[in-house]
This record gives C-alpha cells, sequence and structure tokens, in this order.
C-alpha cells in the first residue's frame, strides 16, 4: 500500500507527498498535461522541442543545469503523446534548490533566441539519430498515420518532419508556453524522507505566486471505427523483413486495459511465452517477435512486431501470428498460465516501486488521469481479469479490419 | 513576494553513507556477499563467475555459455523450466563483462524459496540444450547482420579494433558467419572450465533470512576440490597483442545521415591515486550534462543529440573513451571540437565555480548510485569484478573533496595527449 498526501493551492496546482525514510535523496517530479496529442498538426513535435526548452533558462535563472549540479542534483525529461514529465533527484538537504528551480521555469521561461536555435538543432539530431540513421528507425513514422486517420496519435512525439521544428518560430514558442505550462495544468510529486507539511510550505513558498492561466486545449477528435484491414509496404536497406502490426484497443481507464496487458504477456512476456515457445523456438520463424501495449490516455495501439528469418516469408509469418492470436479468442490458455502472467506483471511492478523516483512518477501519472489512488488499485485489477475477459476482450482486438500492417521489406534480403 | 534572484543556500554533501555487505564465507573459500533490507519483499541473487570475454578462444565463445547455461539444467526440459519461473514471477538474466560473466535472479521473495534450487541447478548440473544452441546461432547471425548496419555500433567496435587489435578478444570485430561457425563443444568446454563453483561469488541482495544464506553456503560444497578461481592475466597474455591506434579510421556509410563517432586515448598504468582523480577529470571533461563536451558540442554548436566520454578498465589497459552521433555535414568539425577541450584542460586551469560545479554533481551522483541495498549492490559488483571493495567510494569522494584546478590540469598534461587519441568514424568525414 502507498500511502501519500494531497494538496492543492489556490493557483489549482495538485502536490503530492509520499514518505520514504530509507533514502537520502529526494525525488521531485513535475508532471504537465501537453504532450504531443495537444499540437497543432502542421507543428508536430513541439511538446519535445519544449521539452528541450524547458533546460535553456528560465526568467530569473540563466542556466538550469548548473544551478542543480551545484545542488548534488540529477534530472531528466521525456515527452510522450499525452504528458510531459520533469524529474529530479537532489540530496535531501538540498531540496529547496528543486523548488527554486522548477517553480521559476513555470513562473516564466528566458525565452533566449540562442537556445531555441541551438534546441532545434540537437532535437534534429535527435530526429536523424532515433529516427533516421537507425536500421528500422522510421517505423513509428509510418504506422501511426496508418492506424489513426484523425486523431493526433498520428504523429509520433518527435513530430512528422524535421521542418515543423525547425521552423518554429519564438511568438509560437511563447504561445505554447502560456497555453500549457501554467500551475492548473501541472502536478508536483516530492517523495522520499521529507514530512509532507514542511513540503507544502515549501510549494506554496515558491509556487504559490505564480498566477492560474488560461489553458487551452484544442478539443481532441475522436478517431473513426476502422473498417478494413490497412497495409503498407516500405522497401529500405535493412538485413531482414520485419512484420509490424498494430491493432486498435482501448485507452487507459477502460475495464479492458488490463486484460489487454496481461493478453500481450501471455503472447511474449517471457520464455515460456506463445510467441517464444511456438514461433520463435519451435517453428524457428523468427528470429525476434514481440508484443506489447500502449498505455495511453486515448484508445491506444496493441503492437505486435517480428524480424523474419530469411526463409519466411510475410503472408506465412502473419498467418502463424494470428494462429497465436486466435488460440487466445478461442481460449486456448490455461487458468494456470493466466496466473502466471499475473504474478509476472505483480512482480514487475514490485521491483518498479524499489525506487522513490518511480514512485514519484507513477502518482504524477495517475494523478494526471484522474486520481493517484489507482496506484494502489492495480494488483487487484490485475488479479480480477478472468480467463472470459481475456477471451473477450481479444475478440474486440483481434479482428483484421482492425489492423494496420506495416511489411518491411529488406532490399538485401538473400536466402543464404 | 519571494525573491528570486536570491538562490536558495546549499549545503555541501561531502560524506556518502552506504550499506557494506555482510559476508559469508564457505569452507572452500568463497563468498556470499549479503545486502540486507526489508523495505520491499523482494531479492536479487547474483552468481559471478571470472568468465568474461577476456577468457575465450574463439569468438561469440563466452556470450553463447552466457546465454545457454540459463536454459535448463541437466535432465530437464528447457519449456517446462521457463514456465516455471516465469509462474513464480522471476526474471532471469544474463550479464557478461570483459572480466566477468554470470546469471541474475529477480524474485519476489514470497518465491524465493520455491526457485532457489532449480536456479542454482543452472550451475550445479549444467546443460547446454543443443536446440537451443542452433537456435541462438540462427539469432546471432541476424543480430550480428542488423548491428553491421548501425554506425554507432560499427564505430564503437572499430575504436576497440584500434585499440586492441583483432586477435584479442575484445577487439575482434564479429561477422555473422562467426555464429554458423561457432562450435558446440568449444561452448561445452567454456562452461566446464569457467562456470564452476570454486570459481564464482554470490550477491543476495533484498529481504532475504539467514536460512537462506546458510543453503547458499552449503550449496559451495557441491563444487570439485582444489581447483581455484581463474584470473585472466594468467589465462592470456593480453600485452602481447595490440592494435594500431590510427588517427583517423573510416568506416564509409554513403547514405548515412549521422556518423557514429568514437575516440579512445591509452591512459598507460595511472596509479590508484591517479585513477581516482582521472575520474574527475573525465567528468569535467565529458561525464556529465554540463561536461566541456556537452556544452561545447551540443549545447554551443547543435553538433549532436549526445556526447559523453567514460574511463573503462579493460584487461590491463586503462582507457578513455569518447562516444557520439554527429551530423554527417559536421563530423569533421566535431572531431576538431574535441581536440580543442581536450587540449584545453592541460593548458588552462579550470574556474574555481566549475570545479565546484562538478564535485557537487560527482557527489550527488555517487549518493544516487547507493542509494538503496539493489543500487549497492551492484555498484559493489562492478567494484567486486575489478578487485575492489566499497572502500573505492570513500577514496573517490576524498580525492573529489581535495581536489583542484592545478592538480586537474597537472593530470590532464600528464594522461590527456591529444596527439596519441584515435578516432573512428562510421559514416562520412
Amino acid at each position: 500500500m502507498i500511502k501519500f498526501d494531497r494538496f492543492v493551492l489556490k493557483n489549482g496546482l495538485r502536490l503530492l507527498v509520499y514518505q520514504d525514510k530509507s533514502t537520502p535523496l529526494v525525488s521531485v517530479n513535475t508532471l504537465y498535461n501537453v504532450g504531443a496529442v495537444n499540437e497543432d498538426e502542421n507543428r508536430t513535435g513541439f511538446a519535445h522541442l519544449f521539452e528541450h526548452l524547458m533546460f535553456g533558462g528560465s526568467v530569473n535563472i540563466p542556466e538550469f543545469d548548473t544551478v542543480l549540479q551545484r545542488a548534488g542534483g540529477e534530472n531528466n525529461a521525456f515527452t510522450s503523446n499525452d504528458i510531459t514529465n520533469y524529474y529530479i533527484t537532489i540530496p535531501l538537504q538540498n531540496i529547496e534548490t528543486a523548488f527554486y528551480l522548477e517553480s521559476d521555469r513555470m513562473l516564466e521561461l528566458a525565452f533566449s533566441q540562442k537556445s531555441l536555435d541551438v534546441q532545434k538543432n540537437v532535437v534534429s539530431e535527435e530526429f536523424r539519430q532515433r529516427y533516421l540513421n537507425q536500421p528500422y528507425g522510421d517505423v513509428s513514422l509510418h504506422l501511426r498515420p496508418l492506424a489513426y486517420k484523425v486523431h493526433p496519435y498520428k504523429w509520433s512525439t518527435i513530430g512528422k518532419e524535421i521542418s515543423h521544428i525547425t521552423d518554429a518560430s519564438m511568438q509560437e514558442v511563447k504561445d505554447f508556453f502560456y497555453n500549457h505550462y501554467a500551475p492548473n495544468n501541472a502536478i508536483l510529486v516530492v517523495a522520499g524522507n521529507v514530512e509532507p507539511e514542511n513540503i507544502l510550505k515549501l510549494t506554496e513558498k515558491w509556487f504559490g505566486n505564480i498566477l492560474r492561466r488560461n489553458v487551452r486545449n484544442k478539443e481532441i477528435p475522436i478517431e473513426p471505427q476502422q473498417t478494413q484491414k490497412r497495409e503498407l509496404i516500405l522497401e529500405r536497406d535493412v538485413t531482414a523483413d520485419a512484420i509490424y502490426m498494430a491493432y486498435h484497443m482501448s485507452k487507459r481507464l477502460s475495464d479492458d486495459y488490463f486484460a489487454s496487458d496481461l493478453i500481450s504477456d501471455l503472447l511474449s512476456n517471457g520464455k515460456s511465452s506463445m510467441f517464444n515457445k511456438n514461433l520463435i523456438k519451435g517453428d524457428k520463424l523468427f528470429s525476434q517477435l514481440d508484443a506489447y501495449i500502449q498505455g495511453a490516455v486515448f484508445p491506444g495501439l496493441f503492437m505486435i512486431n517480428g524480424k523474419l528469418y530469411p526463409e519466411t516469408d510475410f503472408k506465412f509469418a502473419e498467418t502463424k501470428i494470428k494462429e497465436q492470436l486466435n488460440k487466445i479468442i478461442r481460449g486456448k490458455f490455461s487458468n494456470r498460465d493466466l496466473q502466471k502472467v499475473k504474478n509476472r506483471a505483480i512482480s514487475a511492478m514490485l521491483f518498479a516501486r524499489i525506487h522513490h523516483l518511480n514512485i514519484a512518477m507513477e502518482l504524477a501519472y495517475f494523478e494526471a488521469l484522474g486520481k493517484a489512488e489507482m496506484i494502489n488499485e492495480i494488483e487487484t485489477k490485475y488479479q480480477q481479469v478472468t480467463h472470459e475477459k481475456i477471451v473477450e476482450v481479444a475478440n474486440k482486438i483481434f479482428r483484421d479490419n482492425n489492423l494496420s500492417c506495416i511489411y518491411y521489406k529488406s532490399k538485401n534480403k538473400k536466402n543464404d | 513576494m519571494i525573491d528570486r534572484t536570491i538562490i536558495p543556500k546549499i549545503s555541501k554533501i561531502n560524506h556518502v553513507d552506504y550499506q557494506k555487505p555482510v559476508e559469508y564465507i564457505a569452507d572452500n573459500g568463497n563468498k556470499v556477499f549479503g545486502f540486507y533490507s526489508k523495505n520491499a519483499p523482494v531479492i536479487k541473487l547474483d552468481i559471478i563467475f571470472n568468465a568474461g570475454v577476456l577468457f575465450q578462444s574463439t569468438a561469440l565463445q563466452a556470450v553463447f555459455a552466457n546465454s545457454l547455461i540459463k536454459e535448463a539444467p541437466k535432465g530437464k526440459n528447457p519449456d517446462e523450466i521457463s514456465e516455471f519461473f516465469d509462474y513464480h514471477g522471476s526474471y532471469i538474466e544474463s550479464f557478461i563483462s570483459p572480466e566477468t560473466a554470470g546469471l541474475r535472479l529477480f524474485v519476489p521473495s514470497k518465491y524465493y524459496k520455491d526457485v532457489i534450487d532449480t536456479f542454482l541447478d543452472f550451475i550445479n548440473n549444467p546443460d547446454l540444450p543443443k536446440d537451443e544452441f542452433e537456435i541462438l546461432q540462427k539469432k546471432y547471425y541476424e543480430a550480428i547482420k542488423n548491428n553491421l548496419m548501425k554506425t554507432q555500433y560499427v564505430a564503437m567496435k572499430g575504436l576497440d579494433h584500434e585499440i586492441f587489435g583483432s586477435q584479442h578478444p575484445l577487439g575482434y570485430i564479429l561477422n555473422p558467419d562467426d555464429a554458423k561457425n561457432i562450435e558446440y563443444p568449444k561452448i561445452k568446454k567454456f562452461v566446464r572450465d569457467y562456470y564452476r563453483l570454486n570459481n564464482c561469488d554470490l550477491i543476495i541482495s533484498g529481504d532475504y533470512t539467514l536460512d537462506m544464506i546458510d543453503v547458499l553456503v552449503k550449496n559451495f560444497k557441491k563444487g570439485k576440490k582444489g581447483s581455484e578461481k581463474t584470473s585472466f592475466s594468467e589465462h592470456l597474455n593480453l600485452s602481447t597483442v595490440s592494435g594500431k591506434m590510427q588517427k583517423l579510421r573510416i568506416y564509409e556509410f554513403k547514405d548515412a545521415v549521422q556518423s557514429g563517432l568514437c575516440a579512445g586515448l591509452d591512459l598507460g598504468k595511472p596509479t590508484t591515486e591517479e585513477g581516482l582523480v582521472l575520474n574527475v577529470l573525465n567528468m569535467v571533461f565529458g561525464g556529465y550534462f554540463g561536461s566541456k563536451l556537452m556544452k561545447n558540442i551540443r549545447e554551443d554548436k547543435g553538433f549532436t543529440y549526445g556526447i559523453g566520454s567514460v574511463i573503462r578498465e579493460t584487461g590491463d589497459k586503462v582507457l578513455l573513451k569518447i562516444i557520439s552521433e554527429v551530423g554527417v555535414d559536421v563530423t569533421k568539425k566535431a572531431i576538431d571540437e574535441i581536440y580543442y577541450e581536450m587540449d584545453m584542460l592541460s593548458k588552462k586551469t579550470i574556474s574555481e565555480d566549475e570545479l565546484e560545479a562538478v564535485k557537487s554533481y560527482m557527489i550527488g551522483e555517487i549518493l544516487s548510485s547507493v542509494d538503496g541495498v539493489i543500487p549497492c549492490s551492484m555498484v559493489f559488483e562492478k567494484l567486486h569484478s575489478q578487485q575492489r571493495d566499497l572502500s573505492y567510494i570513500t577514496k573517490q569522494i576524498d580525492t573529489i573533496n581535495n581536489i583542484t584546478p592545478e592538480i586537474l590540469m597537472h593530470t590532464a598534461k600528464k594522461f590527456f595527449n591529444s596527439d596519441k587519441l584515435s578516432f573512428v568514424v562510421a559514416g562520412k568525414v
């Protein structure tokens, strides 16, 4: 049971405090309820570019990192389609430095032209490094727009194209900040050997005077139901053919979510999983085959991707994957199989929660989803999933008219 | 109204508390190191052998042995074994470094007693299922082909090749056929020679009990008497093999949009004290986000998403390595800037201000690395493989507290000789 305290400041900032008496450090996690989903279709990659700019100096602090390093702290951040999350770990003695830094960049950024110019370059290099210069790196740039036609999940957090980043103007940066970075659009979580009342006082001191802002979230269009299978063939300079299958699935808060997660585990979590046992080891069709889900705020994707051995062709690979999916649809798995994946999911959760930073991030995410108390319901939610529920959800997901598929063909494939 | 121009007072951290392991010694001299904590109902158990890549006589031998040993003990079906561990919420990882290799078990405490005998059986009665060996060959064949398409991989391996040469286990660049040609008996022999109970140590961390320790200590009795721990320095005369360390080696990738860029410098034979200072110097140079390399090449010029440097003690060498991926159009410029930053460290003392930031950051990082018993046991394991113990942390902190800009410049003059830097580019210059 994870116990925490919740406070809400007058300006709308939500504060959660989790006590962990065993650590000399403290985690300070700040989540902003803004992600790639809030971007304009012609200015994609902006939430992520913005994450970089948040380290380029704020109104009273020219160099965020230097101050933090002097206090012995470390930090990083990530952007997803749904949220942007910043985190600091710092020795407890210097916790106030984290409040000073985080509150100043919530108050206002320095909006330096130099920082914007440099970070455009850095993000462009990140785009090249992760998406263009890696074998198979560009898949998500193609799979998302294949699976989504309307919903902003159709672009990746890095953006649709580099020009959206390089063309960004300072005015657009400022607009984005004032539209989304606000105490009433943020969740602050502090985890460590701290007293909640003291943390509340520090939060009031540093964040209390930041004015509430008018958060402008555009309306998110609903993705219409897919009616037929979508296919795309990409031919690239890679060594092996690869298949990428994406089925639409539920949103994170749906009752179906936990069943979907366990289905992906039945298929590919652990050496005894169906994919590994039957298709990697048994039939020796794939060198790699994985299934996983996107725990997204809006309905997400159930992903399957595999690398084919030279002697395996796409049609056969797809048929054999679907044979495994059909086993789940028909309920051909034992209760022990189901208990096994539940045990693994719960064990993974126990290991993740060893560290206060992970707990801080989880609390922030659940609070953003609705309420942080959900953190204590996870184990029960997994345990409550029945054999029937798995079958029901698998039947909903694994339909051909719900599938987007990329056949990633190797130009160099030789049958050697 | 709060005055935001006043920075909150920063307390200097100048010492770090860490948990020391309790040592349980078996009759044969082998040890179980225990890091106890009841904070979370989980246990991690590491079995560490002197069975790293340095011990192999043929490509892929050590890594194949390390991977196959966890498939199934003698007389057991691999499918049943994997189901058994999966059902008990257990995760088994194999890990390998130049010096050591081993198995790591993550298990919820409540299942520990269910799985421990089978886990130890991997070591007590090793078997290497032939089917699994053949699957591994196929997987590696594909993985090596794919890796050779990655600029970063080729640059890193290319650098090791420059440093160690192709006759050395670390300097050899794998090709896909190595996976086809590896012989099953050689893997079996490697396991026989190195995965021995007399050649290992155990580290248990988390919510364990003394009777669990008892089982581990007694298990050592199952080992054969008389055989000693292996040591790579006896096994292989590494000083006889070496690479050429050319100034610049290019592996051309004609369609690359970025180059994998690595550089290496042989630091010779620093003393322990010099090594501790070099760790600080490396931090200033490329060890953290505020380093010279990051500030110049990423934050000022925007040439890269990331650049960093590390000091690696590998085999009998101490090396400085620089690793980055940079735009193909600025690869040459990035190399020039690396030379510039390295030379500046010998020419000019860094400011007290900058040094203060580095000192605080490093101590914060050390504090973070031993935050909890599982991270602490990981640090211990790494130090143990270098024949060190956790007191190295205290020595490092003392060095950090007493270092001056002059000591750093003096050390840079002695060790950071940019004329000897060897660059490898996979991409274009």
